[in-house]
């Protein structure tokens, strides 16, 4: 017995420092926000209320207006790059010129970081200079639209303009997993497609598209659960507010916000949880199609 | 569309199924179109960034930007740039952001491939207990801990320091499961033969599994330095030292309080994304394999 | 394949650390620091500090913020702007036993702003002297040392600010109810401009000095449209959008509002939803309509601000910041944009009115230099010229006008000088909840995703939910 913990002794080591900073940076705080979620701070103390801040929460129209946004958003942003992406992706992998040069080109938005792009759309986006409204204007456009400045559920509003934003910097990597999901397609099946006659849209429809479900399901849950966590490009161009009119504010901006703007740590921490609710229910809900996409991936790699 | 039976009898129409009847020409057409869909989509991508650069170097973007968009500088100026480099300690934010991001990413590789090693080789009790605990981590969204990170930070005294950037994220859920996935492909044999000649674990890892782990290392890599680099939430807590900005939070802090001077903001980022940019273009090969191979962004 | 990626994996690393290796050290050159919502102007003493042979010397630090650590380029004019060290050199010049250190830090925002970083250092006591906005706080938690005494025994001290300014910084602390907490330094005021060039192509009289709100309606309204004689779009009134809340409180007091009071137990009441408040935001909707298109966004001036090409005739909330530094360098420019006094409410006052004052910590250790340190600081004319070349800040003290000659010079000088004096009391509430909430009201009212009503209806609920969790700032 002893000398059989004294063998695995080595791998407690090899595995310790890990878990030692899981304990300090995952597990101590992740425990601890659960804990301030159910006290007050009351003169330096902290005091349990139970509930309360939960119940807070519920009845508070700026943290519902902000999950509404959130979830907003990302459907949004998934509805469009899903399937621009994947026809991109479909178009770009039939290309013989270029297709590594374009295939940077696309990917450039990605590497660069978003508070660098955010900053550059929020001249991108100026109503009276900005690129988009100036090509605009030139094509004759009128009124021209606000983007930035309108809060309004519109076609060019906020919202509008940051889900183009977030397209804009998001297609390249859509791309490069689609294809990569592209070329793992059995070529026994294309070839049993020709066979039957199929033309090339067909056998786009019939058999890529079906092929594709793993690739499918694996960005719909990563982006669902990024779409979840967003912030930077948000903050960059609209403040922990997300303004104007707090269009542009998602649950982090109001935990950031709560937290460290108004100091109010335990509220914060309560809406801090539900986030890690809503996120917990999205990842189980498709957990095992992600892990088995992670193992494949391990073996084609 | 050459599948299609319904076309029209109109005689440039039949003369175009004809043409189209070719396999080679249909394939021509093809790859046209494909092409200019193409070219399209990326100008739309290069469009922002040429206009970033246009504006960064006129002259007078600071006080009235023209109405119509010019993808070249009216007044070519450096001006902006001098200014954005006086103004601003940005050879300084460079050398955090490497700091940072270089010895996160060393830890981060260190950590999750000895880790991975232990999960995939070794035989301890609790070893499946662990690894659901490990999996299990890779559920909590940083932005959830984020407010007792904060806090303890803090009472550590770290706020202000490299190691506030650095610590919290040299080891990783992701990282270890990506390496134990790894290390299992790699066959017992190679392993059992170095333990009959007497080698201990450690040796094992360093001179059998590290090197065969370069794809996974190179990943990992991508993923690390992307995150790392590109962080801004993180740095927003805990660095109020401008000695310590990186150079995207500088570029978030400076890019909002410069925001009424069009061209030294624009200059600003230019110099914070162009460097990046290049350095891609150099390892786009090895980006995009990491990426790839994880399935995830930075 | 493997061993190629690997060569990368390795080169990579290794470039990152020869380039790490190589970087030069830390030629830390921060940005000035353009704080569009608190733009600080100081006053300008004519008072001679004695600097003979001072009788005292010692080290003391000193907390700044939001000054440029080195010298940097002014991005409209591309003048040279003072670095922090300068401030040093000038004082080290006067008194050279006294060894000044200055920590200067960035307003910055929420966890990572001034706040917490005051905090921290006032409780490891780190600094003698802080200029501090939140100085009532510190002294109620009797952090602070009180100035009355310090002030008696000094026969070279004179209250050379003009009205009250002193006296705004008295307070009560554990054991006295009243202490001088600190010392005015910086103040901040916010004026009215207009574009006389456009005014006299659309054939408007001028502003008169204190405009009204009824005043400033007409005219705006009178002056958008096709310009008669260049044929551009005009717009009337312009909106900070980002900002909007300082605007809108600016109004709202010409209009009788009053956004609350602190109570005995530093608690605040706020009252947003008042029929002043509503027939202020029903008055600035409407008047958005003459600004244009995308000011809910703009955090600044509009756009051709201080050009040629200004195409907005009455332009509020003009922030020292922005103008002075232009006007002073290029004095036709005011000859185009006019200035008036801010808005004025039944008691005469109105306008944003912040003030920064430097307070002494009652850890110090070394008073008597400390002391001489801030007597340095507010009152010495070299100090409040550094000030007012670091930032564009404007010194607003007695005889401040003769003391830079350029300012005295600009067609408006009187009331670029003087609307400090008729500065509405500061709000505590500038940097937390109530702010917020009505910030995102007014936004809202004015985007028309609310009606006027409905938005100060949240932004009162929003505000007392916060209030309700609040306690009393606990006495030591």
């Amino acid at each position: 017995m002893v000398r059989k913990l004294r063998k695995s002794l080595i791998w407690y080591v090899f595995v310790a420092p890990t878990f030692i900073l899981f304990g300090l940076f995952v597990a101590y705080p992740t425990l601890e926000t659960f804990r301030l979620s159910f006290f007050q701070e009351v003169a330096t103390r902290q005091e349990f209320v139970g509930a309360l801040h939960y119940l807070r929460l519920l009845g508070n129209q700026v943290f519902l207006a902000a999950l509404v946004n959130t979830a907003f958003l990302g459907i949004l942003f998934l509805l469009i790059i899903i399937p621009l992406g994947f026809v991109m992706a479909s178009l770009l992998n039939n290309l013989r010129v270029w297709p590594n040069l374009f295939k940077a080109i696309y990917f450039l938005p990605q590497i660069t970081s978003t508070v660098a792009v955010a900053l550059v759309f929020s001249y991108v986006f100026q109503p009276n200079w900005g690129l988009v409204n100036g090509l605009l204007r030139q094509l004759g456009v009128e009124p021209l639209p606000l983007w930035l400045a309108e809060p309004r559920y519109v076609l060019t509003g906020s919202r509008a303009a940051v889900t183009i934003l977030a397209v804009w910097v998001a297609l390249g990597y859509y791309m490069l997993i689609f294809q990569a999901g592209l070329q793992a397609v059995p070529a026994e099946l294309y070839d049993a497609a020709v066979v039957d006659g199929a033309g090339p849209l067909q056998t786009w429809w019939l058999i890529t598209l079906p092929s594709m479900r793993p690739t499918f399901v694996f960005l719909y849950i990563t982006g669902t659960i990024e779409a979840m966590s967003r912030f930077s490009d948000l903050w960059m161009l609209g403040g922990p507010a997300g303004t104007p009119a707090r269009s542009l504010q998602t649950i982090v901006m109001y935990i950031y916000q709560t937290a460290f703007e108004s100091n109010d740590f335990n509220l914060a921490s309560s809406a801090a949880v539900i986030l890690f609710v809503v996120v917990l229910l999205l990842t189980m809900i498709n957990f095992r199609s992600f892990l088995q996409r992670e193992f494949s991936s391990q073996s084609g790699g | 569309m050459a599948t299609s039976e319904s076309v029209s009898s109109a005689r440039p129409v039949t003369a175009i199924r004809g043409w189209l009847a070719s396999q080679r020409n249909f394939q021509r057409l093809q790859q046209v179109i494909i092409f200019i869909i193409m070219v399209i989509g990326a100008i739309v991508m290069i469009a922002p960034f040429e206009w970033m650069l246009a504006t960064s170097f006129s002259r007078s973007a600071n006080i009235a930007m023209p109405r119509i968009p010019t993808f070249w500088p009216a007044d070519p100026s450096v001006f902006n740039y001098k200014v954005a480099i006086t103004n601003l300690p940005l050879v300084r934010y460079y050398f955090n952001s490497l700091v940072v991001t270089a010895l996160t990413t060393l830890g981060y590789l260190f950590f999750s491939s000895l880790t991975g090693y232990a999960f995939a080789k070794g035989r301890f009790v609790g070893k499946s207990v662990l690894f659901i605990i490990l999996l299990t981590t890779l559920m909590i969204p940083f932005e959830v801990r984020m407010i007792p990170m904060y806090q303890l930070m803090r009472q550590l005294h770290l706020s202000d320091s490299y190691a506030a950037l650095i610590l919290p994220f040299i080891s990783g859920g992701f990282g270890t499961f990506l390496m134990r996935q790894y290390i299992s492909a790699i066959p017992d044999e190679l392993i059992d033969a170095a333990r009959v000649d007497g080698a201990n674990e450690w040796t094992i890892y360093a001179r059998i599994i590290l090197p065969l782990c370069g794809p996974a290392l190179a990943a990992l890599t991508v993923l690390s330095a992307l995150w790392r680099w590109n962080d801004v939430l993180w740095p927003l807590l805990v660095i109020s030292d401008r000695d310590l900005y990186t150079i995207t939070f500088g570029l978030a802090i400076a890019g909002r309080s410069q925001g009424i001077f069009t061209g030294v903001a624009l200059a600003t980022s230019a110099i914070a994304i162009l460097p990046i940019m290049i350095l891609f273009l150099f390892l786009q090969r090895y980006i995009i394999r990491g990426i790839m191979l994880t399935g995830l962004k930075g | 394949m493997k061993s190629q990626i690997r060569g990368a994996f390795v080169w990579a690393v290794l470039c990152s650390i020869v380039l790490a290796s190589c970087a030069p050290s830390a030629p830390a050159t921060p940005q000035t620091v353009v704080e569009t919502q608190i733009i600080v102007q100081t006053q300008q003493v004519e008072v001679l500090v004695t600097a003979e042979a001072p009788p005292v010397s010692g080290e003391v630090n000193v907390l700044l913020i939001g000054k440029p650590d080195e010298d940097s380029i002014d991005p409209v004019t591309g003048k040279n702007i003072p670095g922090i060290q300068q401030l040093e050199t000038m004082f080290e010049t006067a008194y050279p036993s006294i060894d000044m250190q200055i920590t200067n830090i960035p307003w910055g925002s929420g966890a990572t702003g001034y706040g917490p970083k005051t905090e921290s250092m006032i409780q490891a006591q780190e600094a003698c002297i802080y200029l501090m906005p939140g100085a009532f706080q510190y002294g109620r938690r009797g952090y602070l040392e009180n100035l009355d005494p310090w002030i008696a025994n000094d026969p070279t001290f004179e209250d050379v600010w003009p009205g009250d300014y002193l006296e705004q910084w008295r307070g009560w602390g554990p054991g006295n109810p009243d202490n001088q907490w600190a010392l005015p330094y910086s103040g901040g005021n916010r004026v009215i401009h207009y574009d006389a060039v456009l005014f006299e192509q659309w054939g408007v009289e001028p502003l008169s000095q204190h405009p009204t709100l009824d005043e400033i309606e007409e005219k705006a309204k009178a002056m958008t449209g096709i310009n008669p004689v260049t044929g551009e779009q005009n717009y009337g009134y312009w909106y900070q959008g980002k900002y909007i809340n300082w605007q809108f409180q600016a109004i709202a007091h010409a209009l009788g509002a009053t956004w609350g009071e602190v109570n005995d137990d530093g608690t605040w009441t706020v009252n947003w939803d008042t029929p002043e408040y509503l027939q202020a935001l029903e008055w600035l909707v409407m008047m958005s309509q003459y600004a244009p298109p995308g000011a809910l966004a703009a955090e600044a001036m509009p756009e051709g601000f201080l050009t040629d090409q200004n195409v907005v005739a009455i332009i509020p909330e003009g922030e020292t910041g922005y103008y002075l530094t232009p006007f002073v360098n290029d004095p036709k420019l005011n000859e185009r944009f006019r200035t008036t006094y801010n808005l004025q409410g039944p008691d005469g006052k109105g306008g944003l009115f912040i003030a920064d004052p430097v307070a002494m910590a009652a850890s110090c250790p070394n008073k008597e230099a400390a002391w001489e340190v801030m007597k340095w600081l507010t009152m010495s004319p070299e100090s409040q010229k550094y000030n007012f070349d670091s930032g564009g800040n404007l010194p607003v003290i007695d005889g401040a006008a003769e003391a830079i000659p350029e300012l005295a010079a600009l067609v408006d000088a009187d009331a670029i000088l003087n609307q400090n004096a008729f500065a509405e009391i500061r709000y505590p509430w500038a940097s937390s909840q109530p702010r917020f909430s009505l910030q995102a009201a007014i936004e809202a009212a004015i985007a028309g995703t609310m009606t006027p009503k409905q938005a100060l209806e949240q932004a009162q609920k929003e505000t007392e939910d916060w209030l309700a969790q609040q306690v009393a700032t606990p006495t030591p």
